[in-house]
């Protein structure tokens, strides 16, 4: 074989008229194109074929990051009539929590999913607890849930915006029937090679470093406030 | 050696077999792509079936998981509308029954009204022509008055002027006194020539009087009688049928709703508004809630119960039977009294068994008339000592004084609301149907009235003292004669110049004060026919039957009210201040109210004794009669004499006694119960508002359960597992109203500081301080506005412990709960 190769190489051979017949043939022949094309085209098909993978992987982030943000409205439309800065001691609780606490606490656990496990031994203040709420629920939580709440403590942001851009956050609980957005923004972990460069911005969160892709949902809220009626001079609703 | 060659055979071979087959491969590869396309299709097809099956699979899971929570919010939605509406029509039916009580007082109150107003008015018209000769007497009689006045002037100065020379005066002193003298004479010569019968021209500045000219105050009353006073008469006989015809047009106007029965008529609709509307809806909800449920549960195709995480299922063993948030104002689910140990009756224990009512000690409160009959907050009068120096110094002064210590009527008490759920709104609609009537009405009458007082003034008629004139037309003030004095007078000398100085002082008051008097009196017949009463009748006969309604709905309680309704005490961040707003609230009504009774007392008292003095001093130890003219100007030096001292003592004395039951009623106050409409905050707002977490959890949040009733089905079941189990999914829902957070629907109530839980028509609608706040929830249009939200499901472990159908849902789809209440709240799922 080796001798048949150095021999077709060989610049006798090439020049050789019947030799250059023959390599002629061997291009205009078909054979082996296939498998010559499957492995050109193979990187690509692997690079589109990952990308629809991380899409959908996007997707199904989307769709939990939006319940997450659902799950975050409704406590916030149940407990930010109160100020949210104010800790109160339910029924059921032993320690105070404030509002904004319970809104964060809401989103997170939604987003725990979702989370890869934190690299940084971080953990949220409230994780324990809430990992033995579902253990005593009946839950069996794997072991990676403590870092990956931890991971989507450090990831999910939750902002409180106005509707009407001249009234201010902080005024939220003294304001009548105004309405609300309870927007979450979770940094999202990239996992599939190739299509996270081209998705993706390098950051590093909980100790993870690589590529990061930001998900908002926003969800608007009327709390307790609720809608307000208007009545007439009389005191009827109009 | 051969087992080492055939060794080597044995590998020459095997890199040939080897060699041979990767030459085949390559061939194959290479040269040879027969059926190539069919294994990649191979390949492809199981690639895409069991592509297809994760896909069918994981649709079908995330699909049921949707439904199933879609489900489970969907029932909790609807169930939570429902009862929102439910709330709603309740705030709306009390309104109307409030509405309806609003109108039986309108009708009770116009018969009488229009009774009064006839009586009233026909009354005046045979007044009017009384107001005639005999009436205009004591002004008539002013020129012969004056005229003495002016004699008996100048006889007691005659008098002082004779008795100077056998005094033991010296000569400065003489000078001086008859200097006096000459004044007064002047003085009082000015005031006959001038003031009084007119100057002639440039003799002297005249009074001013409505005819603009120097004619004296003779010819002023003459004119006014001869001329004003006939006109006068003449414009109001033709007023009084004008307010007569807009009484029958009032007559008119509510003549279809004062009818007979008709009160009675309104009476009985108020209780079908309560027996066949507000209860027939309160026991309808949980039969149509749960017809919803059921329907739902089949369109679903779910099974689906609901949860109350408050009263739980009440031995039902399936779905929750729902009930809205309200109750009717004599529920036994709502405590009817409070027992209260009273500490101001502990205090006074004889006082109040002299007290009807009174005699027991606790107390039970009535939840809706609170603090009222039997419960109210009493307390006697106090005696306070007067000031010992004053007591000495007049002997006839009692040791103390009786301050009293009741409000709004002895009956009636501190703090006293009658039908508080519905007081308010009561009152609104009482103030809003009475004021249509008013101002179409009454208040034409009285501007009726108005309008002929200014006429009457324009014509020249004065309608106070004022209008007799106190200075010159140049502004000069009225001169008034001077008294006179000196230090070293004898008897006789003292004697007459006190006699002067009393004709002065008689004189100087005939044609100031004296005078005024005249003519208040006699016009005051006049413009009697001018002063509004109409809207003042009206008023006080809607007052009198807007408190017999309400207090027979208060004593009825066929009306409905939150579940949290109930009396409570006060929260701990409230009773400070809430003690302070009592205290300063009682103070001043005791005080303004015993101020004129005591100071009357105390000022008698001393102004006899002041009296007394100057009298004996004048008689000079002797007795016998004494002129009116000299009495009057003693008993005004006596009256002068006590003014500071009477107003310092009885200042002292009553803030005493003031002061003494506002400290105990406010610690009374702030120790009673006082009802809410929800539990009142634990800290001030802003910063707490609304319901409280118990309350919500309790009484204003469901929730629903649903689970499927097969798991979700799967493709290539081997290869992806057994079906799990029924998917599970749950959901929390409340109402909730927005006027817990309206500065004018309720929120932010001052819950520190009296509350004024009367609304004002006028004057005659006085305010009686409350302790609790405004409410307004389920009797206002702030309160009509109970709306649905999905929310956080916090009332998940009460739930799950009352309500074992729910529990079930659980338990079903693996999990163990053990219902601890923390870990619940932890995970904080909704």
């Amino acid at each position: 074989m080796k001798q048949r190769i150095t021999h077709l190489l060989s610049p006798a051979f090439i020049v050789h008229r019947s030799s250059f017949r023959v390599l002629l043939s061997r291009l205009h022949s078909d054979d082996g194109t296939v498998s010559v094309s499957f492995i050109l085209v193979l990187p690509l098909f692997l690079l589109v074929f990952g990308v629809i993978i991380q899409y959908a992987l996007l997707v199904n982030a989307k769709i939990m990051v939006d319940q997450a943000a659902l799950s975050a409205a409704r406590t916030a439309a149940t407990f930010l009539p109160t100020d949210p800065q104010i800790d109160f001691l339910d029924p059921g609780l032993t320690q105070p929590i404030n509002a904004l606490d319970m809104i964060n606490r809401s989103a997170r656990i939604q987003l725990v999913p979702l989370s890869p496990a934190s690299k940084d031994n971080s953990s949220a203040p409230e994780e324990q607890a809430i990992e033995t709420g579902f253990t005593n629920a009946g839950v069996k939580l794997p072991s990676s849930f403590a870092p990956r709440y931890a991971y989507a403590s450090q990831a999910t942001k939750i902002t409180l915006l106005p509707v009407q851009p001249q009234l201010q956050v902080q005024d939220y609980p003294f304001l009548k029937g105004q309405e609300i957005q309870v927007q979450v923004t979770y940094q999202f972990y990239l996992t599939v090679p190739g299509a996270r460069d081209l998705i993706g911005a390098a950051n590093s969160i909980a100790g993870i470093n690589g590529r990061f892709f930001p998900m908002v949902s926003t969800v608007p809220v009327q709390t307790a406030h609720g809608r307000q009626a208007t009545v007439n001079a009389q005191g009827w609703p109009q | 050696m051969q087992n080492a060659k055939c060794k080597m055979q044995n590998n020459t071979g095997a890199k040939r077999r080897v060699s041979k087959f990767l030459h085949f491969a390559f061939n194959i590869l290479h040269l040879n792509q027969g059926g190539a396309i069919g294994i990649l299709m191979l390949f492809c097809m199981w690639a895409v079936v069991l592509i297809i099956a994760v896909i069918f699979n994981t649709i079908q899971l995330a699909a049921a998981r949707q439904e199933t929570q879609t489900a489970a919010d969907t029932i909790a939605q609807a169930s939570a509308n429902w009862i929102a509406r439910t709330a709603n029509q309740a705030t709306a039916t009390n309104m109307l029954i409030c509405e309806n009580a609003s109108a039986g007082v309108i009708a009770s109150a116009v018969p009488p009204t229009s009774h009064q107003l006839h009586a009233f008015l026909n009354q005046e018209l045979i007044d009017v022509q009384k107001t005639g000769a005999g009436s205009q007497t004591p002004l008539r009689k002013f020129s012969a008055d004056s005229a003495t006045a002016y004699a008996l002037a100048n006889l007691t100065l005659s008098q002082v002027q004779g008795a100077m020379g056998n005094d033991r005066l010296t000569a400065q002193e003489k000078t001086d006194l008859q200097k006096q003298v000459t004044t007064a004479q002047t003085t009082i010569d000015w005031i006959n020539n001038t003031w009084v019968n007119g100057a002639a021209s440039g003799l002297a500045d005249p009074p001013r009087d409505a005819m603009g000219g120097g004619s004296g105050l003779i010819n002023m009353i003459d004119y006014w009688l001869n001329v004003s006073v006939p006109g006068a008469l003449n414009l109001t006989a033709q007023t009084i049928p004008q307010e007569i015809a807009i009484v029958d047009r009032f007559d008119a106007r509510t003549a279809a709703g004062v009818g007979a029965g008709v009160v009675a008529d309104l009476q009985t609709k108020r209780k079908a508004l309560f027996t066949g509307y507000q209860q027939e809806i309160l026991n309808q909800l949980p039969s149509v809630i749960e017809n919803q449920r059921a329907q739902m549960a089949t369109f679903y195709k779910r099974n689906v119960t609901l949860a109350d995480p408050g009263l739980g299922n009440q031995n039902n063993p399936g779905s929750a039977q729902l009930r809205a948030p309200v109750m009717t104002a004599s529920d036994p689910d709502m405590p009817t009294d409070y027992s209260h140990t009273d500490s101001i009756r502990a205090r006074y224990p004889d006082q109040a068994a002299k007290e009807p009512g009174l005699a027991s000690n606790p107390i039970s409160i009535d939840p809706v008339n609170v603090h009222t009959d039997e419960a109210r907050i009493w307390h006697p009068g106090v005696d306070v000592p007067l000031p010992a120096d004053l007591v000495a110094r007049y002997p006839g002064l009692p040791s103390t004084v009786h301050v009293d210590g009741w409000e709004g009527g002895w009956h009636l008490g501190w703090g006293h609301v009658f039908c508080v759920p519905l007081e308010i709104y009561f009152d609104t609609r009482v103030v809003q149907d009475a004021s249509g009537l008013d101002r179409e009405y009454m208040q034409q009458i009285d501007a009726l009235r108005k309008k002929l007082h200014d006429q009457l003034r324009a014509m020249g008629l004065p309608d106070t003292s004022p209008n007799v004139p106190g200075t010159t037309k140049s502004g000069q003030p009225l001169l008034i004669p001077p008294s006179v004095s000196t230090t070293n007078a004898d008897a006789a000398l003292q004697r007459a110049i006190t006699n002067f100085n009393a004709a002065a002082y008689a004189y100087g008051n005939l044609i100031s004060g004296d005078l005024g008097g005249r003519v208040n009196a006699y016009t005051g017949g006049l413009y009697r026919f001018t002063w509004a009463f109409a809207a003042h009748v009206w008023h006080a006969n809607v007052d009198r039957y807007r408190f017999s309604v309400l207090k027979d709905l208060g004593e009825n309680k066929q009306f409905l009210v939150l579940r949290t309704y109930k009396l409570q005490k006060l929260p701990d961040w409230t009773v400070q201040s809430m003690q302070s707003s009592a205290g300063q609230y009682i103070y001043q009504t005791v005080y303004s109210r015993n101020m004129g009774a005591v100071q009357s007392l105390v000022q008698g008292t001393i102004i006899a004794s002041e009296y007394q003095q100057l009298l004996n001093q004048y008689q000079g130890g002797g007795g016998g009669p004494v002129d009116p003219t000299v009495q009057r100007y003693l008993q005004r030096q006596a009256e002068l004499a006590a003014a500071p001292e009477v107003a310092a003592a009885v200042a002292v004395a009553v803030q005493q006694g003031a002061s003494q039951i506002s400290t105990e009623v406010a610690a009374e106050w702030v120790a009673r119960p006082w009802p809410y409409e929800i539990t009142p905050p634990d800290q001030a707002p802003p910063k707490r508002q609304g319901l409280s977490m118990a309350d919500r959890v309790s009484y204003f949040s469901w929730l629903a359960g649903a689970q499927s009733q097969q798991p979700p089905p799967r493709v290539l079941s081997a290869a992806f597992g057994k079906p799990r189990d029924p998917l599970v999914a749950y959901a929390q829902a409340e109402i909730f109203n927005w006027n817990e957070f309206s500065p004018r629907w309720g929120g932010l109530d001052q819950l520190d500081q009296v509350t004024r839980h009367v609304n004002q028509l006028s004057s005659n609608f006085n305010g009686v301080m409350s302790g609790s706040p405004a409410f307004w929830r389920l009797s206002n249009t702030g309160g009509w506005n109970w709306q649905p939200r999905l929310g956080n499901a916090d009332a998940l472990s009460p739930a799950l412990t009352k309500n074992p159908e729910f529990y079930g849902y659980f338990k079903s789809a693996g999990l163990t709960p053990d219902n601890d209440a923390r870990s619940l709240r932890d995970i904080n799922l909704h």
